[in-house]
């Protein structure tokens, strides 16, 4: 532990500041006494917090030391981390709330955040007093209350290979046409693929259909109307229905064992000029392979007949459980955990951004060829799923991945494609506001 | 036990110390005694086996039970589970299996395709355990090298044939395409239903011959010689002997290998899962996956559960069958 001593030291003061503006805000919550201990005396108990990955991982190994600093401030508290896969995240929580037995503080998928709070298994977040990156702290709050403090995020971009653009003399697509045009140049002058779409890789699908100027879902009133079987929608699938019938991407791009990991790899191993991806996955790709440093630029997502350029805002909340014993405890390891203080390191050690404005900007390096591209798709071009419960059972279930196998099979017609994911759509909606 | 039940009837001793004719007998019927006997005879096994009948109800029983009533309800939802939050639907779950494509296909394969494995793996057993009752150089070898894709978990098996059977990097395709077969040339397995079943097929049936083989060669091994000789005398060839001795002499032990075998694969799992994970668009799953997808997944309890019972009753069936030709087949004998 002798080396934990001069961030234990920071971690004080930091600490400290922070009771204290927690302490400012505590005063206009709902009247609970207990809702506000003293800073100086400190917090005491046993804290289980579940944190999404491993304990290797860049977000693990960040929270392990944060855990350190926030034991050393409070002598009397000991924080317990455990790590859960992603693959595995979802059943993982379900079972333990369905067992109840929930941690103190969890690690939510932004996506999963409104499903729970729906379940009324957490408690709610006081997001009073910072400033909150807007799409994360939206997609949080559920019936007007918040439920998750946003954490980190980050949005997919366009990769693309910068040796190969130069020597073909083409510019990084701007639109829908100019990746279809794009690629049939490269296609034609060169031994790579443009470009490769899968059907198990959702969550680059169904952006399309905002690109083209639609919605997934909208709320009217009580219930949700979905979107698909509209023009935007439709252009949406036709667009991937025309990225898969160029023949860029390998036949086994229709099986699920094909995702966003798989395309990765295609790109890394140089059987793709074009990926989109998120913008930590870099490191990985050069790692796997050396060759590609240097040779990768980034450019936002292509825009789509509808003018625009969005995709999701992919990122975590910290939920506290509403049954939880140390519910104080949690909020304010929570509260610890976003606050600007750690954010830089956080985001410098992990390469998403920080839940919190002023230190989202402030990661971004106008000189990296990577930073300013991934922070303008996210803060101007992101947003998120529709923020409800059925969300979550919509995502879980494969009705996305179902339908696009269907559509590269040629089983679908890009109509009966729309009506079958609208129909998906409405049925989980009607399930989850009955 | 049975001497002293049947005072008079049992040997020597009870007549010399027993009492004579005439004399007062030791009163049979005396109540102390039938309530002792009755304890004896009734409660005292019945407490005996008490504490492995109430783990086997409760492990066993309780689970098959409230599988049973979750499959007559439309639970759904953490909030099923948490607060009893679900209504009685009768047979609907049922129903909509089948009527529902996916889920109708998902029964009809289990079934096919579970019947086409047992035959399979029986016919390879069988072969293989022939083989290795003849004695030749190397017997021991390949009986080690047979035991092997048994004694390698499933789940890790799997994603090697995935590999090899991958459509870009995989050997199997390579080969293919290096013999002249250009369509092989990014060939994908596993989006038809006929050709990710096969693969599948190929690594079940890989999978669980071993264990025919090693159970029938023992059973080989007890047949005695001298039967195998004396129809060698009366002019037989080895495809008679084979089906006119061997086979019927191992008839018993080929029942319970047929029943194990059936269970193992109608209630296969992880070699879908892992090969196809039961698409493209759920066209490759069986029983046990389609339980897994609307169950866990989705979070469906009611029609999770009304799968798992389906299966639960097709394997029921199958093993009433297959224990009845057994003892058919012991009356015989």
């Amino acid at each position: 532990m002798r080396s934990g001593t001069k961030r234990v030291l920071n971690g004080g003061t930091v600490a400290t500041a922070l009771a204290l503006v927690l302490a400012a805000c505590g005063g206009d919550d709902d009247g609970d006494g207990a809702a506000a201990p003293d800073p100086e005396e400190g917090y005491s108990g046993e804290l289980t917090v579940w944190i999404m990955g491993g304990g290797d991982d860049p977000v693990g190994t960040s929270v392990g030391s944060m855990a350190d600093a926030f034991e050393a401030e409070h002598e009397d508290v000991t924080v317990n981390i455990e790590y859960v896969p992603w693959s595995a995240g979802k059943d993982h929580y379900t079972n333990a709330i369905v067992a109840g037995e929930v941690p103190d503080l969890a690690e939510s998928g932004n996506t999963w955040t409104p499903e729970f709070a729906e379940e009324g298994v957490l408690a709610e977040a006081d997001l009073s007093g910072t400033d909150y990156v807007p799409v994360l702290e939206e997609s949080a709050i559920f019936d007007g209350a918040a439920y998750g403090y946003p954490w980190y995020g980050g949005s997919r971009i366009l990769l693309y290979r910068t040796d190969i653009f130069e020597e073909a003399g083409l510019e990084p697509p701007q639109t829908w046409d100019d990746m279809l045009e794009v690629g049939e140049k490269i296609a034609a002058e060169f031994d790579i693929s443009p470009f490769q779409v899968a059907a198990n890789n959702q969550h680059y699908f169904l952006p399309l259909i905002w690109q083209a100027g639609g919605e997934i879902a909208t709320e009217e009133g009580d219930s949700w109307v979905p979107g698909f079987d509209t023009d935007a929608g439709h252009q949406a699938l036709e667009y991937f229905q025309t990225l898969w019938e160029k023949g860029w991407s390998p036949a086994d791009a229709e099986t699920d064992d094909f995702t966003s990991l798989s395309l990765a790899e295609e790109f890394a191993n140089e059987e793709s000029a074009m990926v989109v991806a998120l913008p930590w996955q870099v490191t990985g790709l050069v790692e796997d392979n050396p060759d590609l440093e240097g040779n990768i630029g980034a450019v936002l997502l292509p825009e789509g007949p509808g003018g625009s350029r969005d995709t999701l805002a992919g990122g975590s909340h910290l939920v506290v459980f509403e049954e939880s014993e140390q519910k104080e405890l949690a909020a304010a390891f929570a509260e610890f955990v976003v606050a600007p203080e750690q954010a830089t390191d956080f985001a410098e050690t992990t390469g998403f951004f920080p839940g919190t404005v002023d230190e989202a900007e402030a990661t971004v390096d106008e000189d990296d060829w990577l930073s300013p591209v991934a922070a303008e798709q996210f803060i101007e071009h992101a947003r998120a799923y529709p923020v409800a419960g059925w969300w979550g059972a919509m995502e879980g279930a494969t009705a996305v991945k179902d339908t696009l196998q269907e559509l590269m099979a040629g089983n679908f017609t890009v109509e009966e494609a729309a009506a079958n994911l609208d129909e998906e759509i409405r049925s989980r909606a009607e399930d989850g506001t009955s | 036990m049975n001497q002293s039940r049947i005072p008079g009837r049992g040997g020597g001793p009870a007549v010399v110390s027993g009492p004579g004719p005439g004399e007062p007998a030791p009163s049979p019927p005396r109540p102390g005694r039938s309530w002792r006997r009755i304890f004896d005879d009734r409660i005292f096994p019945l407490l005996l086996i008490a504490p492995a009948l109430l783990f086997i109800v409760g492990l066993v029983g309780f689970p098959v039970f409230r599988t049973a009533w979750l499959s007559f309800t439309d639970a759904s939802g953490i909030r099923a589970l948490t607060e009893g939050d679900m209504d009685f639907v009768g047979l609907a779950n049922y129903a909509e299996i089948f009527s529902d494509p996916i889920l109708r296909r998902s029964a009809i394969t289990t079934v096919v395709f579970g019947l086409v494995c047992v035959v399979g793996t029986m016919v390879l057993g069988i072969a293989v355990a022939l083989l290795l009752n003849q004695p030749f150089r190397g017997r021991t070898l390949l009986g080690v090298l047979v035991l092997l894709p048994w004694a390698i978990p499933h789940i890790a098996a799997s994603f090697v044939w995935q590999w090899l059977f991958d459509g870009q990097y995989g050997v199997i395709n390579w080969v293919f395409t290096s013999l002249g077969f250009a369509q092989f040339e990014d060939f994908s397995w596993f989006t038809e239903f006929y050709t990710a079943f096969a693969v599948v097929g190929i690594v079940v049936i890989w999978q669980s011959f071993p264990f025919v083989t090693i159970a029938l060669l023992a059973g080989l091994q007890t047949i005695p010689a001298d039967v195998i000789e004396a129809s060698k005398l009366d002019g037989t060839n080895a495809w008679q002997r084979l089906r006119m001795i061997t086979l019927p002499m191992l008839k018993p032990l080929l029942l319970v290998l047929v029943v194990i075998s059936t269970i193992w694969d109608f209630k296969m799992f992880d070699q879908v899962w892992v090969l196809t994970g039961g698409g493209p668009a759920r066209r490759t799953e069986v029983l046990s996956v389609s339980t897994y997808v609307e169950g866990i997944t989705q979070s469906e309890w009611g029609m999770g559960a009304a799968l798992a019972m389906v299966l639960f009753f097709i394997l029921i069936a199958i093993t009433i069958v297959y224990i009845k030709l057994i003892r058919e087949e012991e009356q015989i004998s």
